[in-house]
């Protein structure tokens, strides 16, 4: 990552703290995070490319752990280093993870009552709004016409119609890329035109 | 169970799937509830606490490591399950170094567009689970609307559409 450290944006721990905490407020799973973390790091902060977001999710989805997991150590080691992956993995759990056990503690009381039905059916429907608003976000430089849209859209049909282990869809996406789709996108993102 | 048992049934079963979900929650159903460590309902109570509560879902794993061993099986759970993240950093390290190759950019972009589907595929199907009457369908509208026409932000857009959804539930069911 010796070029990346070279341009790496001043960003102080307790800022990447912050950045995470509130991305670890989002509902909805990991692309309730991600959406969080995409309006943080891309849209107010502009500390990263949207490209380069989508990059380090592609490649977080292949990792043995959650997906959001791999992000935030790959964002946290590129904007402050190790003690980085550190703080941006704690901040991003600690909302998820206290309200799991103290719901867990109070599972006699709640496991037979509708509180939980109540949540599902409020607060569910809610992160599915910033759940496709991050999808169309992200996947927006591959609206145009292009192999990249057909990829994806092939990849969602096969991921709803056969179910396949999501890794296995992404590395068969990489390998067939690797043959038709080599070479950079048409449309270059900030980063890659300072590239040479 | 002991504590040990629980983190290396975990950490492996983590490993062996690639984090993916649904794998991970049959091995574990399989493992736990089957084998008598856990109720079923406490199972199917830890696993929705993961779709109910922020961050990802593998985060109900704390809950099945609290009810497993306390406050020391919780914990234990999500390093377990945070720490082969750690190998992202080798490989993007390793990225680096490559990324100007033809077929790696070939590959990266293959792999960034099946992971655009791979999102949309995820939304469809949360929408499939989560849309299921009037009330969800108005409070997953109000949140795109808060979010696009109000211009507000995404939790404060969530939060919002979450109220509205709460009182309706409430107003409904008087």
């Amino acid at each position: 990552m010796a070029e990346v450290a070279e341009t790496r944006p001043r960003l102080s721990l307790a800022q990447l703290f912050t950045i995470f905490f509130k991305a670890g407020c989002g509902f909805g799973g990991g692309l309730g995070v991600l959406a969080l973390l995409q309006e943080q790091l891309v849209t107010l902060r502009r500390i990263l490319p949207d490209k380069e977001l989508m990059t380090l999710w592609s490649i977080g989805r292949l990792m043995p752990s959650g997906t959001m997991t791999a992000v935030a150590f790959a964002v946290g080691y590129r904007l402050c280093g190790f003690i980085g992956t550190v703080v941006a993995l704690i901040a991003m759990i600690i909302p998820g993870f206290i309200c799991v056990v103290v719901l867990t503690i109070a599972y006699g009381y709640l496991a037979h009552g509708a509180v939980l039905e109540y949540i599902d059916a409020t607060l569910l429907p809610a992160a599915l709004g910033i759940v496709w608003i991050s999808a169309i976000r992200l996947g927006k430089p591959l609206f145009r016409v292009s192999l990249d849209i057909a990829f994806a859209m092939v990849a969602c049909l096969l991921l709803l119609v056969t179910h396949v282990n999501p890794a296995v869809m992404l590395l068969i996406g990489g390998f067939a890329g690797a043959i038709l789709l080599r070479g950079p996108s048409e449309k270059k993102g900030p980063q890659e035109g300072t590239k040479r | 169970m002991s504590f040990g048992q629980l983190l290396l049934v975990i950490f492996t079963y983590n490993l062996l799937t690639f984090g993916n979900g649904s794998a991970v929650l049959a091995l574990l159903q399989h493992r736990l509830v089957d084998d008598g460590v856990l109720g079923l309902n406490q199972f199917l109570y830890a696993y929705a606490l993961g779709r109910v509560t922020p961050g990802q879902n593998n985060l109900y794993l704390a809950s099945i490591g609290y009810m497993v061993s306390g406050w020391l099986g919780a914990l234990g759970t999500i390093v377990a399950i945070q720490l082969p993240g750690y190998l992202v950093i080798p490989v993007l390290k390793g990225y680096e170094r490559v990324r100007h190759q033809r077929s790696v950019q070939g590959f990266i972009r293959g792999l960034t567009a099946a992971s655009v589907g791979l999102m949309f595929a995820v939304a469809f199907n949360i929408g499939q689970e989560a849309l299921t009457g009037l009330v969800p369908w108005i409070v997953f509208v109000a949140s795109l609307a808060l979010v696009f026409l109000a211009k507000r932000g995404l939790l404060a857009g969530m939060v919002g559409a979450a109220i509205l959804g709460l009182g309706l539930k409430f107003i409904l069911s008087i």
